[in-house]
């Protein structure tokens, strides 16, 4: 599956052209859960947010994304009250869910440093 | 994360109508959600949810995508794809029989052959370390180099003289007669060294081993028991153990029993008794008659062992030139020891039923091809509504690999009952004959092939039929390319199928004629209507000299008197049941040979009308009369000896010194013919022939020629035995016709096994070959039909069909042929007497296929030309 389908691009006119290194979408789900729990919408809200409407994620990319890391044990979900008291699913961070985030901050900031020094090559 | 992944992966399976209810509620409340933050934008209900399910993107492609994330979900499809599957085949039943029974036969026959070769060559012996055991031969290059037992004289200096081992054992096979509880029998036993039960390294199951104090001359008399003989005779006592029984007239002190199964190279041993070497006597006065057993010093290789007995051998020929010139000796790990010479056969064997699973394999791939074309619809409209083409072949590599375990699992059925038949069949020359049984490594074998076997015959027709020409197959009638490029693959099959069968059958077919080569091989004797029976006289009753001589005199009278008997005679050893020896002589006038260059012989102690009974002819001069007695200077020889000793000379009256008692020099009296001394296929070696009471020996085997049904004579005559001496046990009771028999027993169970491969490889072929003629004369019935419509005859009918046939079948005749030529070389030391390029053979087989293929078009084409134009014109 290519890494475009599962992140859409934001209408923005700096959209980006290249794939997306593999695993980002589970890198900006666990961040936009670092802070509190979030439900499917609120995820997918919070992330437009904290990219600054870089990526919006759709609900065909989030939910499977979603369940799969519930699977893996990074999340657990609960069913609980929305803002405006409507039920919905709410995911937790677990544990495992937090060092996974903590391993994958490390990642992309070694690929994002490597990339900055090749590029800055002459 | 595994954990998790595996909680995750059983609730999937278990409580799927929960997880999927959770998933509905779930994506019920976001677009709930969605349609809220609209209307707080301000849109209307209606419009909202619409653009909330715009912005889903399809419930249903939603919840598809979770469920291909989900953990387990390849394993749904694959239970998806078993259910549909099997619901294909039980609406198929003639095609699921048809195929099971052809997979469960290959299987099955592979299975029991694989049960074998596990049995026998592959599970490790039953030893300690077996790996570090290894047997001593010695070989003299007078007798062809061939492996020959050992002289104690030499093991003492081995033992003395070697860095090596860690020990050396001597083990003499004896027989030894108990008497005392219940019947007297005769047993087949071992003297062993102490060391014996170290070197092999199994501890008894009751009691103790022999101790070193035993095994020293004149050491307590111990005896240990087979398991089998302690059940047998002392019914499981285990109180037994430590109590006396008279073994051969002296009492035994048993001291353990054995565990079931423990023998060495001999299966039929019962007992052991300590050897008692004696260091301080010279053995160099006796000839070679011990096995010798070994166990290497961990870190020492066989090469190492064997070039430092190459040492000590060398300087034993220059120290006692007399006894040990031209004496080498050999390294032979136990396994090779014990299964070297079956595992050709197996090997063999294993080959056949590996092409009899290929030949099934591709029987049944051909019924799948013709299924895939009947099912070509709906499988091109599963392609059109967008499933894959892996999928597609997942779907029928599924389906094939089921109907492979379905016959895997009727094939280790078959095979389980197989074995038992094999086991019965097999002659009792096949070591390790017990140890056959199906166990988690057979069991493995058989999944793996199933799956292979599965994976073989799926995988072509699942490609061919994953990627149908849609716009075709689609028509109302398929005869496109896809039709073509299918029957051009079942022609293929077919003549595979063929060659692979041809190979089989000239395999078996070189067999089974050797098998009959073997069978007309002249024995030298007439074997009919005589009966044969073993007497050994315990040594402590009848000490050497004319008490043994005395006791055999009158149990020849005594039975020669019964009626019934026409003649009736004695030899030490019979014919046909595996001795050879050779004990060197010389011919007086002739120069002295060297040392270890004196010409060998047989020499053989006969007793009463040994000649006339066996029908063994005179040539030359007579035979033995009352007269001859011990103190005659008188013998016969054989005509191999006369011809390669005495060429073109009278040997009458010729004088011979045998090397047992150098001071003795004796007159040739007479010539008998030749008969096969060891085994039918080798050629007979020169023979001296004692009279019995020159050298008395304790055992006897008497010959009965009898005019009536010999076996009627064995219990009078076992009585006439039993009046002289009550505790005296007769055995080995048996027609000689069964003798000759028993000696052939390999070669004629491994003609039977192939032959019988090689049947069912025919049946198979042809049973495939009517398939696919069938199949295409059913698929032709249009194009036949246009063809008689405009005036094609039955007969022109008949040569187009049964010409396509036999072109295949030539073609596959050809190929097998060319095939056979280069395969049956590693056949050349199973056969006898038949070449691996035998004309007659490969004539036959081609003919016998070419008929049964012949059989096997002309029944579809015969349909063929019952076709009614009109109809078939009509026919879709």
């Amino acid at each position: 599956m290519s890494l475009l389908s599962i992140v859409d691009m934001s209408e923005r006119t700096d959209r980006f052209t290249a794939d997306l290194v593999q695993g980002t979408l589970d890198l900006l789900v666990l961040k936009a859960l670092s802070l509190r729990p979030l439900h499917g919408l609120g995820v997918s809200n919070r992330i437009n947010q904290i990219t600054r409407g870089t990526f919006e994620v759709k609900p065909g990319s989030l939910f499977p994304a979603l369940h799969r890391m519930e699977e893996a044990g990074w999340l657990k979900s609960e069913w609980g009250e929305s803002e405006n008291n409507r039920r919905a699913k709410f995911y937790t961070l677990t544990r495992a869910g937090r060092k996974q985030l903590e391993v994958e901050i490390n990642d992309w900031q070694r690929i994002t440093a490597a990339m900055g020094y090749a590029l800055r090559a002459t | 994360m595994i954990t998790a992944r595996l909680r995750s992966f059983f609730r999937n399976l278990t409580r799927k109508a929960a997880v999927e209810r959770d998933l509905s509620a779930e994506l019920a409340a976001h677009l709930q959600l969605l349609a809220d933050s609209q209307v707080k934008e301000g849109m209307s209900e209606a419009d909202a949810r619409r653009a909330a399910l715009v912005e889903l993107g399809g419930l249903e492609q939603v919840k598809e995508e979770v469920r291909t994330r989900r953990a387990g979900f390849a394993f749904e499809t694959f239970l998806l794809d078993l259910r549909y599957g099997l619901r294909g085949l039980l609406k198929n039943p003639g095609f699921t029989f048809t195929a099971v029974i052809a997979l469960a036969l290959g299987i099955g026959a592979n299975t029991a052959i694989f049960s074998v070769i596990n049995g026998v060559l592959l599970r490790s012996l039953p030893y300690r370390d077996p790996q570090n055991i290894v047997t001593i031969w010695e070989r003299f290059a007078q007798n062809g180099d061939r492996l020959n037992v050992i002289s104690p004289a030499n093991l003492l200096e081995w033992q003395k003289q070697n860095h090596a081992f860690e020990e050396l054992a001597a083990v003499w096979d004896v027989r030894l007669n108990f008497t005392g509880n219940g019947e007297p029998v005769e047993v087949q036993a071992q003297r062993v060294t102490a060391s014996f039960f170290r070197v092999l390294g199994v501890q008894p199951e009751i009691g103790r081993w022999i101790s070193d104090d035993e095994d020293r001359p004149g050491g307590n008399l111990v005896a240990v028991l087979s398991h089998e003989l302690w059940q047998e005779r002392f019914g499981s006592n285990t109180a037994i153990v430590g109590q006396q029984t008279t073994i051969s007239g002296r009492p035994y002190t048993i001291i353990g029993v054995m565990p079931p199964g423990f023998h060495f190279l001999n299966d039929h041993v019962q007992a052991w008794t300590p050897f008692q070497i004696d260091p301080a006597q010279n053995y160099r006065t006796q000839g070679h008659f011990a096995l010798c057993a070994a166990r290497l010093r961990p870190g020492v290789s066989v090469q190492q062992a064997q070039a430092e007995l190459n040492a000590i051998a060398q300087r034993l020929e220059r120290e006692y030139p007399d006894y040990n010139k031209g004496w080498s000796v050999s390294v032979v790990p136990i396994h090779e020891q014990i299964v070297g010479e079956v595992r050709p056969v197996l090997l063999v064997l294993l080959a056949a039923v590996a092409f009899v699973l290929l030949i099934a394999c591709a029987n049944v791939a051909n019924l799948l091809l013709a299924r895939a074309t009947a099912r070509g619809k709906e499988l091109a409209l599963r392609a059109a509504l967008g499933a894959s083409r892996l999928r597609l072949v997942r779907q029928m590599l599924t389906e094939s690999v089921l109907l492979a375990v379905i016959g895997g699992a009727l094939g280790v059925l078959l095979a389980s009952w197989g074995i038992h038949v094999l086991v019965a069949l097999a002659p009792d020359n096949i070591p390790r004959l017990d140890e056959i049984k199906i166990d988690p490594r057979v069991l493995g074998f058989t999944f793996a092939i199933s799956l292979a076997t599965g994976i073989i015959f799926g995988f072509v027709p699942g490609l061919h039929a994953s990627r149908p020409d849609l716009n075709d197959a689609l028509k109302e009638s398929a005869r496109g390319s896809t039709a073509a490029r299918s029957r051009m693959l079942r022609n293929l099959f077919v003549v595979a199928e063929v060659s692979l069968a041809v190979v089989l059958l000239i395999g078996g077919g070189l067999m089974i004629r050797s098998f009959f080569r073997l069978h007309q091989v002249k024995t030298g004797f007439i074997s009919e209507n005589v009966l044969t029976m073993r007497v050994q006289l315990p040594a402590a009753k009848y000490p050497e000299g004319p008490p043994r001589e005395t006791f055999f005199r009158r149990v020849l009278d005594r039975i020669a008197a019964l009626p019934g008997v026409n003649s009736l005679g004695g030899i030490n050893f019979l014919p046909l049941t595996g001795l050879a020896s050779s004990t060197s002589f010389t011919i007086e006038g002739r120069p002295t040979p060297a040392p270890g260059e004196a010409p060998g012989t047989e020499v053989r102690l006969i007793a009463g009308e040994y000649f006339r009974t066996m029908g063994i002819p005179l040539i030359k001069g007579r035979l033995f009369d009352g007269h001859d007695g011990a103190d005659s200077r008188v013998l016969i020889i054989n005509e191999t000896m006369a011809h390669r000793y005495f060429p073109g000379e009278n040997p009458i009256g010729k004088r011979i010194t045998i090397n047992w008692d150098p001071k003795v020099t004796d007159e040739i009296v007479g010539v008998v013919g030749d008969i096969k001394e060891t085994a039918l296929e080798r050629e007979a070696n020169p023979a001296i022939y004692w009279p019995h009471a020159r050298d008395p020996y304790p055992f006897m085997t008497l010959v009965l020629r009898t005019a009536m049904n010999p076996m009627q004579l064995a219990s009078a005559a076992q009585k006439e035995i039993r009046a002289l001496d009550p505790d005296q046990p007769v055995t080995d009771m048996r027609m000689l016709q069964e003798v000759v028999s028993k000696s052939i027993a390999r070669p004629r169970f491994n003609a039977l096994l192939l032959g019988i491969f090689a049947g069912v490889a025919l049946v198979l072929a042809s049973v495939g070959l009517y398939g696919v003629m069938n199949y295409s004369a059913t698929q032709r019935t249009q194009e036949i039909g246009i063809r008689m419509a405009l005036g094609a005859t039955r007969s022109d009918i008949m040569r187009l069909v049964v010409g396509n046939g036999m072109l295949l079948t030539i073609g596959g005749i050809a190929v097998g042929v060319i095939a056979s030529w280069l395969l049956t070389r590693v056949m050349q030391s199973l056969l006898f007497g038949v070449a691996t390029t035998d004309i007659t053979t490969y004539f036959g087989v081609s003919l016998l296929l070419g008929a049964v293929a012949t059989i096997a078009t002309y029944i579809p084409a015969r349909k063929a030309t019952r076709v009614n134009p009109v109809i078939a014109l009509r026919y879709e």
